[in-house]
């Protein structure tokens, strides 16, 4: 997290600030606000579908297929009958049946014409693949696609998109990506490879997402609009991770961010070293002040989890997605060795959290219930034997819960079939539970895939893993202390 | 800095004590028989400082004098003002001249209005001297902010012991600098005219706080 957090926060009075202070005038868009419907099509058309397998609307539609989309799919192309074994149309103006989604893939001079049959056929999305518009000067081509949906309900994502997909109803429009499993992350970038990274990652975890939305070139649907979307309106999503260089909804932005950012966890990763376009500041405060410091101060205020770099980001993803809420911010440290329990204290320390403070006769009473004559302290010292593990596992849950928040469990050795014991542990406790396995050896390995398959997020490192606990615990204490406010 | 769209200070003032924001006492006089009259009703020792929108820098300009005790002191004190000012700057439209009781001394921060483009006014604090211009030792609110968040911010800064007192010095009124900070940033969300906001320096006593300068620059 950019910005160390002081967790000292006085929980003073009932003093009834946030929300009614922060409303800015807002114009309201004449417009289709409600996602939910055109985020599930049952109709997809391809136009510029191809049987050339060069051609990325090749592998959008091999994709759809393959991914199993149970929707109507027409492939458009004027000259062949039909692509990839299904029938094709020489416009979607042919097709009889409603068309609720067109990807469209031809060249950007025949966009506009594209869209302005879609307002025809009253087609409700239009997700445009095609590059080459404001990007390379012909944001002509930009105006002339929102003059056509100027007065219908069609919207527009893009153009310059990489792609989106969907796991809820199997959509995957995107050509080079394997089509992950469904969870509950909602994704939103507005770099393709942003998008594509974080769900390629999750992808390689074994988590799964719900929604993964590139932005392109914003003309019509913005990061506002999906930030929304992901917090309000989806129900499959109890996630959002956010990629954004800089809000192109600049009005609505800051209401859309706060309101969300309670409703749903918001992930955050945003470019900020370069700030083009600082104007001149006529003040003292103007001249230290800076675009993005602010923006670093006011997700901290606002609860919005703002990752510094790639590796915290995805870490992030990863533990709010397969973590349970944690009710504090005291970790109770398992390891099987001494020196890496240490230094996961002090990470732990350094991230602005606790080690459980286990008093003496805690202590005394462990080792009665256990049997275990050494290495129960404030770390747990538990050497390479497993049954150690199961031993306080059971004594802390039976008896001493009122200690600690997280397990933070820390395996600096290999250690066959523990995989079975920490599947167990998860399931059976309430409390977080973070495992760091810093092994490289066959049984981390296996251990590894068999909690993937689980839908655990692993850590390889105690630093990276204290990190990310850091910033869960942050996120949900800043999410009870707005509830002292309200 | 710009002055075209710069508040003059007794303008400033106005604004910002109807914000209960403390500021000296002071008067706006136009002629030395009225700077001889105001000094009645102040207390001595107190400073008088130029006011024209074309004067930014009041002291560069020689039109900053202090330490001004008796009738004599404050008739000489705004003749050489004005003379001085004219000799600065021949142009300059000069409205008069604004006196203020001297404040004691005591530990100086710098509170700060900025408004961003997507999150809009938003709150600046910092210690006074090195700890802003050099350290860049400061922490920023998107506004408005309560008393409480205002806490919080102060902890932020590096210096921060300072002001709970360190190297014999007592510990200095926390509780009155966080009413300020919320009070500004009240009015930051209120007046969506300004743009920019100094208020530098800013003393604080163990107890309680006072505004010595306001720059309020508004929109264009």
């Amino acid at each position: 997290m950019l910005i160390p957090y002081n967790k000292k926060f006085p929980k003073k009075g009932n003093e009834k600030i946030i929300r009614g202070w922060y409303n800015l005038a807002k114009e309201e868009k004449n417009k289709v606000t409600k996602l939910k419907e055109i985020f599930n099509p049952k109709s997809v058309a391809i136009v510029g579908a191809s049987n050339n397998p060069s051609k990325w609307s090749y592998g959008i539609m091999s994709n759809i297929i393959n991914a199993g989309y149970e929707g109507k799919l027409y492939p458009i192309n004027p000259k062949d009958e039909q692509v990839l074994g299904l029938k094709a149309y020489k416009s979607i103006l042919d097709i009889e049946e409603p068309v609720d989604m067109i990807t469209v893939c031809v060249g950007a001079e025949l966009v506009p014409g594209i869209i302005r049959q879609a307002v025809e056929k009253k087609v409700k999305l239009a997700v445009i693949i095609t590059n080459g518009f404001r990007e390379v000067g012909r944001k002509d081509l930009e105006d002339e696609i929102l003059d056509a949906i100027k007065d219908s309900d069609l919207r527009i994502l893009g153009p310059n998109v990489q792609g989106t997909i969907s796991t809820g109803n199997k959509l995957s429009n995107i050509f080079n990506m394997d089509f992950p499993k469904a969870g509950r992350i909602g994704i939103v970038a507005q770099s393709g490879s942003a998008s594509a990274y974080v769900t390629e990652r999750m992808n390689v975890e074994r988590i799964g997402i719900s929604t993964m939305i590139n932005l392109g070139n914003q003309v019509d649907l913005s990061e506002c609009d999906f930030i929304k979307y992901f917090a309000e309106e989806d129900d499959e999503t109890d996630l959002i991770a956010a990629y954004i260089e800089g809000p192109k909804d600049k009005a609505n932005f800051k209401n859309v961010l706060i309101e969300s950012a309670y409703k749903k966890p918001i992930i955050l990763m945003k470019p900020g070293v370069t700030e083009v376009g600082q104007k001149a500041a006529a003040s003292h405060t103007g001249s230290i002040a800076g675009n993005d410091k602010i923006f670093s101060y006011a997700c901290k205020q606002y609860g919005i989890v703002r990752c510094e770099t790639v590796t915290e980001y995805v870490d992030t993803i990863g533990t709010f997605a397969s973590c349970k809420i944690p009710q504090g911010d005291r970790s109770l440290i398992m390891t099987t060795s001494g020196g890496m329990g240490s230094i996961s204290a002090d990470e732990l320390v350094k991230q602005g959290l606790k080690v459980a403070e286990i008093p003496k006769d805690v202590v005394e009473g462990i080792k009665e219930i256990t049997g275990i004559k050494k290495g129960i302290a404030n770390i747990m010292d538990l050497e390479i034997n497993e049954e150690n593990f199961k031993l306080v596992f059971e004594a802390m849950e039976a008896n001493y819960k009122d200690y600690f928040d997280t397990y933070f469990v820390v395996l600096a050795d290999g250690m066959k079939g523990m995989e079975k014991f920490l599947k167990d542990m998860i399931e059976r406790t309430d409390k977080t539970v973070i495992i760091v396995y810093i092994s490289d050896s066959i049984p981390k390995a296996e251990a590894v895939d068999a909690l993937r398959d689980a839908g655990r997020y692993i850590f390889d490192c105690p630093d990276r893993a204290a990190k990310a606990l850091a910033n869960m615990v942050w996120y949900y204490e800043k999410k009870e202390e707005s509830k002292c406010l309200m | 800095m710009s002055n075209v769209n710069m508040l003059t200070e007794p303008k400033a003032v106005e604004l910002i004590q109807s914000y209960g924001i403390p500021y000296p006492s002071n008067k706006f006089v136009t002629s030395a028989e009225e700077a001889v009259e105001a000094l009645k009703t102040l207390k001595a020792p107190v400073v008088m400082k130029i006011v024209s929108k074309d004067i930014v820098h009041k002291s560069d300009a020689g039109g900053v004098k202090v330490n001004l005790a008796t009738e004599e002191d404050v008739k000489n004190a705004y003749q050489e003002i004005l003379t001085n000012a004219k000799k600065y700057n021949a142009n300059a439209e000069i409205e008069g001249v604004f006196m203020c009781e001297m404040a004691d001394k005591g530990e100086e921060v710098i509170i700060g209005i900025v408004v961003d483009d997507i999150f809009g006014p938003t709150i600046m604090f910092g210690l006074g001297g090195i700890f802003v211009e050099v350290l860049k030792d400061v922490t920023f609110r998107v506004c408005p902010i309560n008393k409480n968040e205002a806490l919080e911010m102060m902890k932020e800064i590096k210096g921060y012991k300072i002001l709970q007192g360190t190297r014999g010095q007592a510990a200095l009124d926390i509780d009155s600098l966080a009413e300020l900070l919320s009070n500004i940033s009240k009015l930051a969300v209120e007046r969506k005219d300004i743009s920019e906001i100094d208020f530098n320096p800013v003393r604080v006593y163990e107890k309680g706080v006072k505004v010595l300068d306001a720059r309020i620059i508004c929109n264009g």
